[in-house]
């Protein structure tokens, strides 16, 4: 088993989805985190959740964005990190993508509360993300700068860093 | 190359993590939620914009033939000049924008449904309101999501000025 650590076209393109993916899932993250009550009234906007879920997701979200945001910046449990932002990235475009369908007018709460109406370039963006992700995922062992290989180089039966 | 045991485990690696960054989430989340002074009860006890909550969505000709009968009374969460300008028979004007103050000398007539509305389906405001006066006990909200462009759309009767 090679690892590559060079930065050859492949591994240029992983790393560069793992920024752009991972500041972007902080960000969203942190700006719910500051708003708990307005991101909490945005999903029960969506009208998808059960009542008694609306509140739990409101709390455990934004952290598990933050989490899995910083995966991908440090590759560290690069795999999981990549696969939860897929999870979420095919949740979000499936929501939104039912919410237009049945014309519901909603704001999209992506990033905060605040934002305008959503649209299909919202689903569009979601879909690009989300093959990101997938590029991520696939790719993971290749990635150059990932912390899990230098902490788990010499073990390749460790599951994962505890 | 792999054999079957190390493939098993390849594909189970990004699974354990995921597992272990959602359930890091779930602590954290729960651990700050519970710190945070403006942290969010477990379990919602305000009223949701959701068809299970407990401000339903009535509709626009329900609402319409429901105030023919008396059985409802309807809700203004607009501004003060959006109500000026046009409002639904009746409706008294409470402002949300204006917090606890706007509901607080409110008292709900006996036996009427209050409906709520805003400005348009895509507005905030009326599940906003609804949440508010669910919080201090008042009972048989519903909201009217078409909101007053839609009812003004519709072409059914309406007000000006003056509550």
């Amino acid at each position: 088993m090679t690892r590559s650590y060079g930065l050859n076209p492949t591994g240029a393109l992983v790393l560069a989805s793992r920024i752009v993916l991972g500041v972007m899932f902080v960000y969203a993250g942190i700006t719910k985190i500051m708003d708990p009550a307005g991101f909490a009234q945005a999903i029960a906007n969506y009208r998808i959740l059960p009542g008694g879920l609306v509140n739990p997701a409101a709390v455990v979200l934004p952290w598990v964005e933050v989490l899995a945001g910083l995966s991908l910046v440090l590759g560290l449990l690069l795999e999981g990190g990549a696969l939860v932002i897929a999870g979420l990235l095919l949740v979000f475009t499936l929501a939104l993508g039912f919410n237009l369908m049945r014309g519901l007018d909603i704001s999209c709460g992506c990033f905060g509360p605040s934002g305008g109406s959503v649209t299909w370039w919202y689903v569009l963006r979601d879909v690009l993300l989300f093959g990101m992700a997938c590029l991520v995922l696939v790719y993971s062992r290749i990635s150059p700068f990932a912390l899990d290989g230098r902490l788990f180089r010499n073990r390749p039966g460790a599951r994962e860093g505890g | 190359m792999a054999d079957g045991e190390t493939l098993g485990k390849r594909s189970l690696k990004p699974l354990l993590q995921a597992a272990l960054i959602l359930l890091m989430g779930a602590v954290l989340g729960g651990g700050f939620n519970a710190l945070r002074p403006n942290g969010l009860p477990w379990v919602r006890t305000s009223s949701l914009p959701t068809e299970e909550g407990s401000a339903p969505p009535m509709g626009m000709y329900e609402a319409w033939a429901a105030f023919q009968k008396g059985t409802v009374l309807f809700v203004d969460a607009r501004s003060s000049s959006e109500y000026a300008a046009g409002h639904l028979p009746g409706a008294v004007n409470l402002q949300v924008d204006q917090g606890q103050q706007a509901v607080a000398g409110f008292r709900p007539p006996e036996g009427r449904d209050l409906v709520v509305y805003c400005s348009d389906p895509a507005c905030t405001k009326s599940s906003e309101l609804a949440a508010l006066l669910s919080s201090r006990g008042i009972k048989r909200l519903r909201i009217m999501h078409e909101g007053w462009a839609g009812w003004f759309e519709a072409g059914l009767p309406f007000e000006e000025s003056g509550p």
